[in-house]
C-alpha cells in the first residue's frame, strides 16, 4: 500500500514538473554530482561512500546527509521522488526500484572530460538545476584552457599501476586526464585501451618512466596490493618516479578533475626539469 | 626387481624437475634467451631481462619446486599414517589453518611488525588445527575418527577465512579469497622465498626419518608396535612436520589443492607400494606437477591470468574421480 502511495506520489510530483525535492543517490559518482549541483535540503540520502575523505571529494558536505548501502529497503524508506544510480552499482536495487514505479536515472562512468560536461548538463537538467551546472562547466572549462596541453611526441610515459596489475588506458577518464596533462600513457603499448591487467614482466618491458599510484585505501594490506611492492620495481631503473594523485580527484567526474590534471602535469614538468638538469651535469 | 626399477624412475623424476625447472625459467609473457641473459648476469650486467629472470621468473619457479615437493612428501606420509586413500596434506586441516592465520596476520596489518610473522603464523594455523583435532580425538582414536576430526576443523576453518577476509580493511581482499583456497605463485619474491625456507627444510627432515616406520606401519598397527614402533609418536611427529611444511607453504602461495592426494597414488605402484621409497619419489612428483601446472597456466593464453590451483584441481578432481571407481572395482 505504502509503494502505491509513494509511486503514485511520484507520478504526481512528475506531472506537475516541479523540480525533485527528495533525491536519493545508490552510487558514489552520482553522489558527487548531487553533492555538487542540488539546491540545499534536496538530498535525501546518498552512499556512505560518500562520506569517507578518500574516495569522496565533497565528503564535508555529505556528512550532514543520511547515508545508505545501496539497499532498496533504505530508499524507499526516503520515499525520493528521483533515483540516480550508476551503470553497474546496485543493479538490483535499481531494477526493483524501476519496478515499484521510482524515477530511476542511469549515469554511465564518464570516459573523457567532454562526457564529464555531458552529464553535469544531464544532472541540472534532472534535477532542475541547469544553471549551476552552466557556471561549474564554465568555470571548469576556464580552468581546464589554462592547463590542459597535449603530449609532446617524445613526452615522458606514465602508467597507471593498481593493486592487482590493473592499468587504464586512453579511453577513460582517468586516461583522459593523463593525455590532457601531456604524458604519453603506455597502457596503450601493453594493448589496454580502456582497462586492462598487466603482469609484472610487461611492466618492466614497456618501462614507463613513471607509475601512477592512486591508494584506494591507505596502508592497507592484500596480495593485489604486494604487486606494488615487489622488490623488483625497487630495483630496475624504470619506473623511476611514482606520481601520487588523490582517489577522490578523479574516479568520478566533476570539476575536481583539473586538479589532478593540475599535479599530474606539475610532476611531468618536474620529472623533465630533472631529466634536462642531470643531461646539462653529464 | 623393483630394487633395480627404482633408481631409473628415481632418475627420471629428477631429470624432468630439472628441465621443468629450467623450462619454467624460459617461460613468460615475454620471451627471451636464456643463455644470453646468463651471460650478462655473469657479467655482472643488469638489463630487464636479468631482473625479469632472477626477481620474478627464479623465485617463482623454485617455489614452485619446494611447495610442490612439501605437498607431495607431506601427501605420502600422511597417506601411509593414516593408510586411507584420501589422505593429503590437508586432510586434518593444517592448510585450512595455516590459511587462516595467515589471512589474520596479512589482512590486518601484523605483517608490518616483522616479515617472519607470515610463516610463522601459517605454521601456527597448522599446528593449531592439528592440536585441536589431537584434543578432539584423543591419543587411542582411530583413523577414522581422526579424519572426521579433520572434516570437521577444515570445515570451521574455511568458514574463519571467509569471514576474517569479509571483514579486512582492504578493499581488495574479497577478490582474493579465491587465493587461499586455490593458490597463486605468480606474485612470489625472493623474500618469499627465504621466509619459507627454514621452516619448510625442518618438516622435510622430519619426515625423511619416519620412512621404515611407516614401512613397518603398512603391515598394520599392532605388527608395527611389536616392531618396536611408537605408533602415538609417529603419528605427531608426522602431524608436526606437516603442519611445518605445509604451513610455510600456504602462508606464501595460498593452498594448492590435489598434489598431495593425486601424487603419491600416482607414484606407488613405480615404488613397488613401499611407503619409504614413496615419500622421496613423491616430494619430486610433487615439484613435477607443480612446475607442469604453473607452466600450463602462464602459457594457456588469457587476458585474465589463470590461477595455478585451478588447474591443479581441474586435473585432480577427475583424478578423485577415478579413484572412487577403481575402489569400486576393487570392493565389490
Amino acid at each position: 500500500m505504502r509503494f502505491i502511495i509513494v509511486a503514485s506520489a511520484c507520478l504526481i510530483m512528475q506531472w506537475a514538473n516541479a523540480a525533485p525535492q527528495r533525491i536519493a543517490s545508490v552510487n558514489l559518482c552520482t553522489d558527487q554530482y548531487l553533492l555538487l549541483l542540488a539546491a540545499p535540503g534536496t538530498i535525501a540520502t546518498v552512499t556512505w561512500l560518500s562520506q569517507k575523505p578518500e574516495s569522496s571529494y565533497y565528503y564535508e558536505r555529505a556528512l550532514r546527509i543520511p547515508v545508505n548501502h545501496g539497499e532498496a529497503e533504505e530508499i524507499v524508506a526516503h520515499a525520493p521522488d528521483l533515483v540516480l544510480a550508476g551503470f553497474y552499482s546496485a543493479r538490483t536495487t535499481t531494477h526493483l526500484l524501476q519496478q515499484l514505479g521510482y524515477q530511476v536515472e542511469l549515469f554511465d562512468h564518464p570516459r573523457s572530460v567532454k562526457q564529464v560536461r555531458e552529464q553535469l548538463r544531464r544532472m541540472g537538467d534532472l534535477i532542475g538545476r541547469r544553471e549551476q551546472a552552466e557556471r561549474v562547466i564554465k568555470t571548469m572549462d576556464a580552468r581546464l584552457q589554462r592547463v590542459a596541453t597535449q603530449p609532446a611526441d617524445d613526452a615522458p610515459t606514465l602508467m597507471q599501476y593498481a593493486p592487482g596489475g590493473y592499468t587504464i588506458g586512453r579511453d577513460s577518464l582517468v586516461g583522459d586526464i593523463m593525455y590532457l596533462a601531456g604524458w604519453r600513457n603506455q597502457a596503450q603499448n601493453a594493448g589496454v585501451a580502456h582497462l586492462g591487467i598487466v603482469d609484472l614482466e610487461t611492466l618492466l618491458m614497456i618501462a614507463p618512466l613513471a607509475l601512477i599510484d592512486s591508494p584506494l585505501a591507505p596502508d592497507s594490506y592484500s596480495f593485489a596490493e604486494q604487486m606494488l611492492k615487489h622488490p623488483v620495481l625497487k630495483k630496475t631503473a624504470r619506473p623511476k618516479f611514482t606520481v601520487t594523485i588523490e582517489r577522490k580527484l578523479w574516479i568520478c567526474g566533476g570539476p575536481m578533475v583539473v586538479d589532478a590534471l593540475i599535479e599530474l602535469r606539475k610532476a611531468r614538468e618536474t620529472i623533465e626539469r630533472e631529466a634536462i638538469e642531470s643531461e646539462q651535469r653529464s | 626387481m623393483t630394487n633395480q626399477r627404482m633408481p631409473m624412475w628415481l632418475g627420471l623424476l629428477m631429470g624432468s624437475v630439472i628441465v621443468l625447472f629450467f623450462i619454467s625459467l624460459t617461460v613468460g609473457r615475454h620471451s627471451f634467451s636464456l643463455w644470453q641473459t646468463v651471460q650478462e648476469l655473469l657479467a655482472q650486467e643488469q638489463s630487464v631481462y636479468t631482473l625479469i629472470l632472477i626477481e620474478l621468473r627464479l623465485p617463482r619457479s623454485l617455489v614452485a619446486v619446494i611447495v610442490g615437493a612439501t605437498l607431495g612428501l607431506c601427501g605420502a606420509a600422511m597417506q601411509g599414517l593414516l593408510r586411507n586413500p584420501l589422505a593429503s596434506p590437508g586432510i586434518l586441516g593444517s592448510s585450512s589453518g595455516a590459511a587462516l592465520f595467515s589471512v589474520i596476520v596479512l589482512y590486518f596489518g601484523f605483517h608490518a611488525i616483522s616479515p617472519w610473522l607470515l610463516p610463522i603464523a601459517g605454521m601456527a594455523g597448522a599446528l593449531l588445527a592439528i592440536v585441536l583435532v589431537y584434543a578432539l580425538t584423543g591419543n587411542d582414536s582411530t583413523i577414522t575418527t581422526i579424519i572426521l576430526a579433520g572434516v570437521a576443523i577444515n570445515a570451521i576453518a574455511a568458514a574463519c577465512i571467509s569471514l576474517a577476509i569479509n571483514l579486512a580493511p582492504s578493499p581488495y581482499a574479497v577478490r582474493e579469497i579465491a587465493l587461499w583456497t586455490l593458490g597463486d605463485l605468480s606474485k612470489v619474491s625472493l623474500t618469499n622465498l627465504w621466509l619459507m625456507l627454514p621452516t619448510t627444510l625442518i618438516g622435510w627432515l622430519m619426515l625423511i626419518g619416519c620412512g621404515q616406520a611407516l614401512n613397518a606401519l603398512s603391515l598394520g598397527e599392532q605388527t608395527a608396535a611389536s616392531m618396536g614402533v611408537n605408533v602415538a609418536r609417529l603419528r605427531w611427529r608426522i602431524f608436526l612436520a606437516t603442519a611445518l611444511a605445509v604451513g610455510a607453504a600456504v602462508a606464501t602461495v595460498g593452498a594448492i589443492g590435489f598434489i598431495g592426494l593425486v601424487i603419491p597414488h600416482l607414484l606407488r605402484p613405480l615404488v613397488g607400494y613401499e611407503p619409504r621409497r614413496l615419500l622421496f619419489a613423491s616430494a619430486l612428483g610433487g615439484a613435477v606437477m607443480l612446475l607442469l601446472a604453473d607452466i600450463s597456466v602462464r602459457l594457456i593464453p588469457s587476458q585474465i591470468p589463470l590461477q595455478v590451483g585451478v588447474l591443479t584441481a581441474l586435473v585432480g578432481a577427475p583424478f578423485f574421480l577415478y579413484l572412487i571407481v577403481k575402489l569400486r572395482k576393487e570392493l565389490p
